[in-house]
């Protein structure tokens, strides 16, 4: 079996077709999101069961987060979905140019959302609202505090519990985060390869499946803005 | 089948005349690059069987500390180590792996009449992250103590805080090592999808497909629990976010939650693919079909869908509520049938079968006795009012021992019996086989049916020292695991004897229908001279040919209606 | 090899029209707009039911357009919503157990306190209790406790031996009672006590909340003390008790203090 009469240079050697390929891929991405899915869920788990266990302190946290920040960052996500579906429409119409622009929106977009993580995470570990062990509000932290549960607040009562919270928090929203950071690297792998002229009409897939992937992360944090950000 | 059986490769443009997948490219290079499925399947099965030796050797130390009670041979702490190294190196550097990893890797696609797996690269990938957690998994016996149980539950597990806690580099290594299991499970999964050669409908896949497909699922859904929960508890030890520590307002009962949702289907992942095994060993020693196909192979859907629902029942005695408690006990009864209706369909198909009785099929019938003592006694822990009493004792090892290595090891080494033929072209010796197998089989029973009894008798596991009550017991266990251990040294020496010298092996030396026989032993590098058609099932015996079935066959072997012909 | 037609490059995807996606786009941002919305507006319990729906309203639409699932195989979209169902199995099946744990059966209602090794007295099923010997309280930390609240504890014995499991139902035919439903007050104990009070009343060894079993200072106070202290609030001793005066109604607090003395109490 030489190379030669094997087909396209992108048709792998043990495929019939590129059709077959492709719908191979496409399953194994999907079956990949899968996974990607259940590793999240025991975050969503374990904040369902806190939440029920300590809904005051849910209700605090959640008011101690800014929700226009959130707001806007599950806007600027919605937009960085957008453009990704666009830049594999681009490809599959064969508009090189088209590509790699929507895929540098997209890794815009995401740069924004964390800066603007950014700018959270940093103003809560210079209140000290940090996960478990390490919370400790400072006074300007206290002052939040107070604000938010609406009574003069001076000891600890039921924020103690706030530090499952911030557990919580900083975990789901970590990890989201990093899989962003991921995405931006795959996303400018992609920008890459486009411009080498790698990807065409017959030939998308990697587009494809990053895309299927930021669309997750995209997902992810549709769930993680309500839940977070919007408890009453 | 349209493929001719040939006793030598014919030649391509790729390789020369004769040449097999061992023999058409040669130096370790070839090796470590390749990504022919059949390699890496054999680099997986040395892996294995080094894991297997690891893990065997953690479990003679702990045997010969216990033949007596107090300090035999190590002191408690040394001890706490021994049983929690043999259990991660058994579940994750051995049992998890070896069938779908080794025999999968190596025949799924050619019973699928395939040239590779849908992605051969990242099947190497794999290959080469389930290495680097192993090596993880060598530093953590060497930074410290990994004496928690190979369960790592909080707060014991994470009492030592920082990267000097040598349970962080271990779970470290099995969050590794998890990925090798999911990307194999996944690269499984769209193989049977898209790539099965034409003629090969759901309906006529082997039960080896069906068993490995159903482990693959289990594989993908179920793992990336296991690496959250490890994700976690690293957080907890190095952030402190207080997630399972009821003094930060967490719950050591959600980190067992977290485990076992993982760790239960994990039990399926190693006993669906030894089941797998079982159903070929059966059919092909029996001549015929397995009785009730369409049930075998939905009861392996089954058992991965149900293995879903029951992870509670590990945690019946940690302070779980008693209503969940009898939720989980009731659906636990429920996933004992599936596994039941395989084992009457094996028996089944025994009946009226025309039996030979070869050492692969020593340990397929060796495995239906086993496994139903295993998931029989199953049933005394899935009972809430027994389990109380037998929970964190001997029955529980014993349990579970029965089904894992009496089901999944019985039927690993049945089918490496069954399949070293085609993987290296040689035979072994039978005689030596059959002693082994007494051996292992006489061992096993001795050192497991001790521990049930011990256990009923309320003897503690993980515990070093014990009442002399329990002493003759403990003895005969550990004599037991000393002759089991010696039906392990006669099989590694007889199938080293067949590498070097072992008789040639024809292309289907047992005389099965099966489409993997299809091909010369060891198979051309793509498996089959030119793309089969199947036109019939695995298991058609009145449609296969002579020529499928006995071509190439040894003088001896031939069957004498045949003989006559010839 | 498998013969294949120059013409079957094709892999046969659908190119979604760009005004989709932009429709998509806004129906999505529209919908952010809306659960921000209902944020506002105040629903009670279903506050979280509407936000989760319009999140998974969200996701459908993510999922349908953007991942084209509306094109997929039929095993792809199959396989997804069997994930999304493990999930739900993972979520369900855990909250069975940790929603529950303050249920106990009427067959197990003993109050073991592993801490102590002993039944609350009184409480044992069925089982005789083992003679003689209590874990008593360490004295010491009874006299500092004493010390910094400058209260009397139970009995009043202020540093000396105190047997421990002594329970607040030895002194409780002394104290006044006012009425109360326990039934209901389960339900409030598991909504807005059980964080610091713990399941089985010890509040976590006294370290997270008062430990009503095993401090018998806590239960030998009046009904009426006790209810000061529930709408109050108390500072000063260990962990401060937040007031829920603004939280529980007068009837829900005499409720939760019959279920506590029930409970906790031994009576």
């Amino acid at each position: 079996m030489a190379h030669a009469d094997h087909g396209p240079k992108f048709l792998q050697h043990h495929f019939d077709t590129p059709s077959q390929q492709f719908t191979a891929a496409k399953l194994g991405m999907w079956l990949f999101l899968a996974q990607e899915i259940l590793f999240f869920s025991g975050l969503f788990v374990a904040y369902f069961i806190f939440r029920s266990w300590y809904p005051e302190a849910f209700s605090i946290g959640s008011h101690l987060l800014d929700w226009r920040m959130g707001a806007a960052n599950t806007v600027v996500l919605l937009l960085s979905s957008f453009t990704a579906a666009m830049a594999v429409r681009s490809a599959q119409v064969g508009d090189r140019k088209a590509t790699g622009n929507y895929l540098l929106l997209t890794m815009v977009f995401a740069a924004v959302f964390m800066v603007v993580k950014y700018f959270e995470y940093a103003h809560k570990i210079h209140v000290g609202f940090l996960p478990g062990g390490h919370f400790a509000p400072t006074e300007e932290g206290m002052r939040e505090l107070a604000e938010a549960v609406g009574t003069s607040f001076h000891g600890e009562g039921v924020a103690y519990h706030l530090r499952s919270y911030f557990g919580i928090y900083f975990v789901m929203t970590g990890i989201h985060g990093l899989h962003v950071l991921v995405g931006i690297g795959l996303m400018f792998w992609l920008w890459l390869k486009n411009r080498r002229g790698e990807f065409s009409k017959e030939y998308f897939t990697p587009v494809d499946c990053t895309a299927l992937y930021w669309h997750l992360v995209d997902l992810i944090w549709i769930y993680l803005f309500p839940l977070l950000y919007l408890i009453d | 089948m349209s493929a001719q059986a040939e006793a030598t490769a014919p030649a391509t443009q790729d390789s020369p005349e004769g040449a097999n997948y061992l023999t058409h490219e040669r130096g370790l290079k070839s090796w470590l690059t390749t990504v022919d499925h059949k390699r890496i399947g054999i680099m997986y099965l040395i892996a294995v069987i080094i894991g297997f030796l690891g893990g065997g050797i953690f479990a003679l130390l702990v045997r010969t500390e216990l033949l007596f009670p107090g300090e035999t041979i190590m002191e408690a702490d040394t001890y706490n180590q021994m049983f929690t190294l043999h259990g991660a190196v058994m579940i994750f550097l051995f049992i998890i792996p070896s069938i779908p990893a080794a025999l999968g890797n190596f025949f799924l696609p050619m019973m699928l009449g395939t040239k590779d797996v849908a992605f051969p690269r990242l099947n190497l990938a794999s290959f080469y992250i389930f290495v680097f957690g192993a090596v993880l998994a060598l530093v953590a016996i060497v930074v410290g103590r990994v004496d928690t149980g190979w369960t790592f539950y909080t707060p014991f597990s994470v009492r030592e805080a920082g990267i000097s806690n040598a349970v962080l580099w271990m779970t470290m290594a099995v969050f590794i090592m998890g990925f090798s299991s999911i990307l194999t499970g996944v690269n499984f999964i769209a193989t049977v999808h898209t790539m099965r050669a034409p003629g090969l409908h759901w309906r006529r896949l082997p039960l080896f497909i069906w068993g490995v497909y159903a482990t693959a699922v289990i594989q993908v859904l179920a793992t990336p629990v296991l690496a959250i929960t490890v994700l976690l508890l690293f957080m907890e030890n190095i952030l402190g976010i207080g997630i399972f520590n009821p003094q930060l307002g967490g719950d050591p009962v959600l980190f067992q939650h977290f485990f076992w949702f993982y760790s239960h289907p994990a039990v399926y992942i190693m006993i669906l693919p030894g089941m797998a095994v079982e159903s070929e060993i059966i059919a092909t020693f029996s001549r015929r079909s397995i009785f009730g196909y369409m049930f075998v192979a939905m009861s392996s859907v089954a058992i991965a869908l149900i293995s879903f629902l029951v992870w509670g029942h590990h945690m019946f005695t940690s302070g779980m509520s008693e209503y969940a408690a009898m939720v989980f006990s009731g659906l636990t009864f429920l996933v004992a049938i599936p596994s039941a209706v395989k084992i009457f369909n094996w028996v089944a198909t025994l009946y009226g079968g025309s039996i030979s009785v070869k050492s692969p099929m020593l340990y397929g019938l060796s495995f239906i006795v086993l496994f139903s003592i295993g998931g029989l006694t199953g049933l005394s822990l899935a009972t809430l009012s027994t389990d109380i009493h037998l929970h964190d004792t001997y029955f529980v090892v014993a349990h579970f021992h029965y089904t894992m290595v009496g089901g999944t090891v019985i039927a690993f080494l049945g089918g490496l019996h069954y399949w070293w033929p085609k993987m290296t072209g040689k035979m072994y010796s039978e005689k030596l086989a059959i002693t082994a197998w007494f051996f292992v089989f006489v061992g096993f029973n001795v050192t497991f049916i001790s521990q049930f009894i011990m256990g009923s008798q309320g003897m503690p596991r993980r515990y070093y020292d014990y009442q002399d009550q329990y002493q003759p017991l403990h003895m005969s266990s550990s004599g037991g695991a000393y002759i089991l251990g010696v039906g392990f040294l006669i099989m590694g020496y007889m199938f080293l004897k067949s590498l070097r010298s072992g008789e040639k092996a024809p292309p289907n030396p047992w005389g099965s229908a099966g489409f993997e026989w299809q091909s010369t032993s060891p198979p051309h590098p793509h498996n089959f001279a030119e793309e089969p058609t199947m036109n019939r099932g695995p298991y058609d015996y009145p449609l296969a040919t002579e020529e499928e079935l006995w071509d190439g066959f040894p003088e001896d072997f031939k069957p004498s209606k045949a003989k006559a012909e010839a | 090899m498998a013969e294949h037609h120059d013409n079957d490059y094709d892999v046969h995807a659908h190119v979604t029209p760009t005004k989709v996606y932009v429709g998509v786009l806004a129906v999505l941002i529209f919908f952010t707009f809306l659960t921000v919305a209902a944020y506002n507006i105040r629903l009670g319990d279903w506050n979280l039911p509407v936000a989760i729906l319009i999140a998974t309203l969200k996701a459908t639409l993510v999922i349908s357009y953007f991942m084209h699932m509306k094109y997929e195989t039929g095993f792809n979209i199959a396989f997804f919503l069997g994930t999304v169902a493990v999930v739900g199995i993972f979520l369900l099946y855990s909250m069975s157990d940790t929603e529950t744990r303050a249920e106990v059966s009427e067959y197990s209602a003993g109050r073991y306190d592993s801490r102590t090794g002993e039944f609350a007295s009184g409480t044992a099923p069925g089982i005789v209790e083992a003679g003689g010997e209590e874990a008593a309280i360490d004295p010491a930390v009874l006299a500092a406790l004493a010390a910094e609240s400058g209260e009397e504890l139970g009995g009043g014995e202020a540093g000396g031996e105190q047997a421990g499991g002594e329970q607040a139902g030895a002194a409780g035919g002394q104290v006044e009672r006012i009425p109360g439903d326990a039934e209901a007050g389960a339900a409030i104990y598991q909504r807005s006590c059980i964080a610091c009070h713990a399941a089985n009343g010890t509040g976590n060894g006294g370290m997270t909340g008062a430990d009503f079993v095993n401090d018998a200072s806590r239960l030998s106070k009046s009904d009426a003390d006790l209810l000061t202290s529930i709408r109050d609030g108390i500072i000063g001793r260990g962990a401060p008790m937040p007031p829920q005066g603004g939280n529980l109604s007068e009837e829900e607090m005499r409720d939760v203090l019959s279920y506590i003395r029930r409970e906790f109490g031994g009576e």
